[in-house]
């Protein structure tokens, strides 16, 4: 299993709550053993702190998505985004091929491990 | 003394910053944090902390590797797999474990043990806006609906030994266990929603949640200019179920962004948001609670 993770805070926080929500989500990944990557949302706001401690704890991040009221905006009217704008769909596209690339190589580790 | 929850339903809804704005804004009162799975509240009100306190929940099984026999017998009752061997030895999976303790008891030669497991901490603390009771669930540890409720009796404490008019909640997101424990026994609860599909559905249930304990609810709009049509959707909703609207604070970026600055919203900006706000705290400031109501 690969868990993309997804770095804004249930509390819709861009630094201090959402660093400190991703650090326990990461840690309860490891806790569990299981292979993740990052989606920065909001990338725009904030101090980078999220960009380091991905860099530093050797988590790829897999999208970054800068503040868009657009986004709030479809969301609200129950539009996902990627129906609306060519642009975002190419980019969860290779998104979702890149997951799946992490999944395959993960996988592959396993096998030669003897766990899969 | 009023005990006051904000609780949201929907994560991301704005609903811990505006309980940070509560902090400035109330007088005499004590904030508690009930989102112990994610504590965030901390991060705003810059807490120091003076009383910490150790929270355990539940037991999990540990078998002595000087003493077994490797029978194999602990493995074979396990009903939730937890027990394996490798290298001639059992050992225990604590996060398969659920501290049934059939293992102990059938063990021939009684080597395991039934340890206590440390699951968080839970902290009394001062702030410049009076005092804090907050807590911190450890990595991949359960129960939180019982921690919740330490740290709000925790709280009531504090309340009753200083005279305090409030006690402040900050709920976690959700309808489950640790949501029932936060809004069990509260005088009002304050639903923070946000105009979203998602948002609405939510709050239907919160709402439903506070009629079912009979808990007097109102409502507060986050972002509410996203969706002017969703917003009117809402407040429709409040008069239909007799839940009071209590406001509706505009979309601003300027809330994220000023988050860096670890203080309640009111204390950073004088825009139309910190504005909304206030006003939202005057109406509930002025709401009759559960207990007024009752003897009306």
């Amino acid at each position: 299993m690969f868990f993309p993770l997804r770095a804004t805070a249930s509390g819709g926080f861009s630094w201090g709550g959402r660093m400190a929500n991703l650090v326990l989500a990461v840690e309860v990944l490891k806790v569990m053993g299981i292979p993740h990557g990052l989606v920065i949302n909001r990338c725009d706001i904030g101090d980078g702190g999220v960009e380091a401690y991905a860099k530093q704890n050797g988590i790829p991040v897999l999208m970054r998505i800068p503040f868009d009221r657009t986004i709030a905006e479809l969301y609200s009217r129950g539009i996902n985004i990627v129906e609306k704008d060519g642009e975002y769909a190419e980019k969860f596209r290779a998104l979702f091929k890149d997951i799946k690339n992490h999944y395959e190589t993960d996988r592959g580790h396993q096998r030669k491990r003897g766990h899969g | 003394m009023k005990q006051i929850v904000v609780i949201s339903g929907k994560g991301g809804t704005g609903k811990t910053i505006f309980t940070a704005s509560l902090a400035a804004l109330a007088k005499n009162k004590v904030m508690v944090d009930c989102d112990v799975d994610a504590a965030d509240l901390h991060l705003l009100l810059n807490p120091r902390i003076v009383e910490k306190h150790e929270f355990r929940s539940g037991k999990t099984a540990w078998i002595d590797p000087a003493l077994c026999i490797a029978c194999g017998k602990c493995s074979e009752v396990c009903r939730f797999d937890a027990i394996a061997e490798s290298d001639d030895e059992f050992e225990v999976d604590p996060l398969a474990c659920e501290g049934c303790g059939l293992c102990a008891r059938i063990c021939p030669v009684e080597v395991i043990e039934m340890r206590e497991n440390l699951c968080g901490e839970w902290y009394l603390s001062e702030t410049t806006y009076g005092p804090f009771v907050h807590a911190k669930l450890g990595i991949a540890q359960e129960n939180s609906g019982k921690l919740v409720a330490d740290v709000r009796e925790a709280a009531k404490r504090i309340a009753q030994s200083r005279s305090l008019d409030y006690v402040i909640i900050d709920g976690p997101p959700g309808i489950g266990c640790p949501v029932l424990a936060s809004l069990t026994d509260t005088d009002l609860a304050v639903i923070v929603t946000e105009p979203t599909l998602s948002g609405i559905h939510d709050a239907r249930r919160v709402v439903e949640l506070t009629r079912h304990f009979r808990i007097p609810a109102g409502i507060v709009i986050n972002k509410w200019d996203i969706n002017p049509e969703k917003s009117r959707e809402i407040e429709a909703l409040c008069s239909e179920e007799g839940v009071s609207f209590l406001g509706r604070i505009p979309f601003s970026k300027h809330v994220a962004a000023s988050l860096i600055k670890a203080r309640p919203y009111v204390e950073t900006a004088q825009d139309d948001v910190a504005d909304a706000i206030r006003a939202a705290w005057k109406k509930i400031d002025s709401e009759p609670t559960g207990k007024d109501r009752r003897s009306s």
